[in-house]
């Protein structure tokens, strides 16, 4: 099992900053393969300044339809194939992120708000209910003995 | 006659207590922030094993390793180094005590500022940590 470090406790402990995670393996070519995933994300100018890979500090759940993973997974794929770069499929879309997000300009972030309609700021964005009755669903499985699902999933929680 | 079942023998982990597995890598310089001026490598890579082997017991350097790297800052310029990669195993309660990291920290400072670095690299685990303050 992967032993937990508290890495914030480290890098108070160093008067580091921390950076970002770098696939690290033992030996020579574990070494090299570092080595240059470092000076390729993290080296900083020779004349100082701020490092030229992005501080990535922050981490969320982004959703994603399976397809658009395929589709990452594809792209990184080939890049590896034609470059020999290893860049994660989560990598890639990270730098696809920063890159759109630091295009978008106003117009067009104007334009995303008037296309989402009718949506208040109380509602949420994600899902619109047009307020049809919905049919009950069929069950996907058969629970044994008296208890229900709800029971089972509160005993997990627990 | 029932079957007696072989009772399973708990055997101590492996991993568990003092076993090494935490990698801390540290990146020695061969130049300046500048890109052109060498430094003394070889003095810096004998402080970090002479560190390392005191600290956490153990440490291995990698031989030199080219790299080249464009400096799109400095209109394309093409920045040549040989960086030795030092690797050290530690456990993780060593890695988080307070006086290793303190020496740890400290030997990075100053290498970082005698060598006149733009940035100290090390890996921990699997996170890479900047120092940049040598003060």
């Amino acid at each position: 099992m992967k032993p937990r470090l508290d890495m914030n406790k480290i890098a108070r402990g160093l008067g580091a900053e921390r950076r970002g995670q770098v696939p690290v393996t033992s030996g020579y070519f574990g070494a090299m393969q570092l080595l240059a995933d470092v000076e390729a994300r993290f080296r900083v100018p020779a004349g100082g300044g701020r490092a030229t890979d992005p501080d990535w500090t922050e981490r969320r759940l982004v959703p994603l339809a399976p397809r658009t993973l395929k589709r990452l997974e594809a792209i990184t794929k080939g890049v590896k194939a034609r470059c020999g770069l290893s860049v994660e499929p989560m990598q890639l879309a990270a730098v696809l992120l920063e890159k759109t997000t630091e295009q978008l300009s106003d117009d067009e972030v104007n334009d995303l708000v008037r296309n989402s309609g009718r949506r208040g700021s109380e509602e949420s964005p994600a899902i619109a209910w047009s307020g049809r009755r919905l049919r009950p669903g069929k069950p996907a499985g058969k629970v044994r003995g008296n208890r229900t699902v709800a029971d089972l999933v509160i005993e997990n929680r627990k | 006659m029932a079957k007696r079942h072989k009772r399973p023998v708990r055997r101590r982990s492996a991993l568990k207590g003092g076993r090494k597995r935490i990698l801390v890598v540290l990146f020695v310089p061969s130049v300046e922030r500048d890109g052109t001026t060498p430094i003394d490598q070889d003095h810096w890579v004998d402080a970090a094993l002479e560190m390392f082997g005191r600290v956490f017991g153990g440490a291995t350097a990698y031989p030199k390793a080219k790299g080249i790297w464009r400096d799109d800052e400095r209109n394309g310029a093409l920045l040549k180094d040989e960086p030795v990669v030092v690797h050290c195993y530690t456990t993780p309660a060593d890695i988080e005590d307070s006086g290793h990291l303190a020496e740890l920290g400290r030997f990075c400072r100053t290498m970082g500022r005698d060598a006149r670095q733009g940035e100290v690299g090390l890996v921990i685990g699997d996170e890479y940590f900047a120092i940049r303050e040598f003060t």
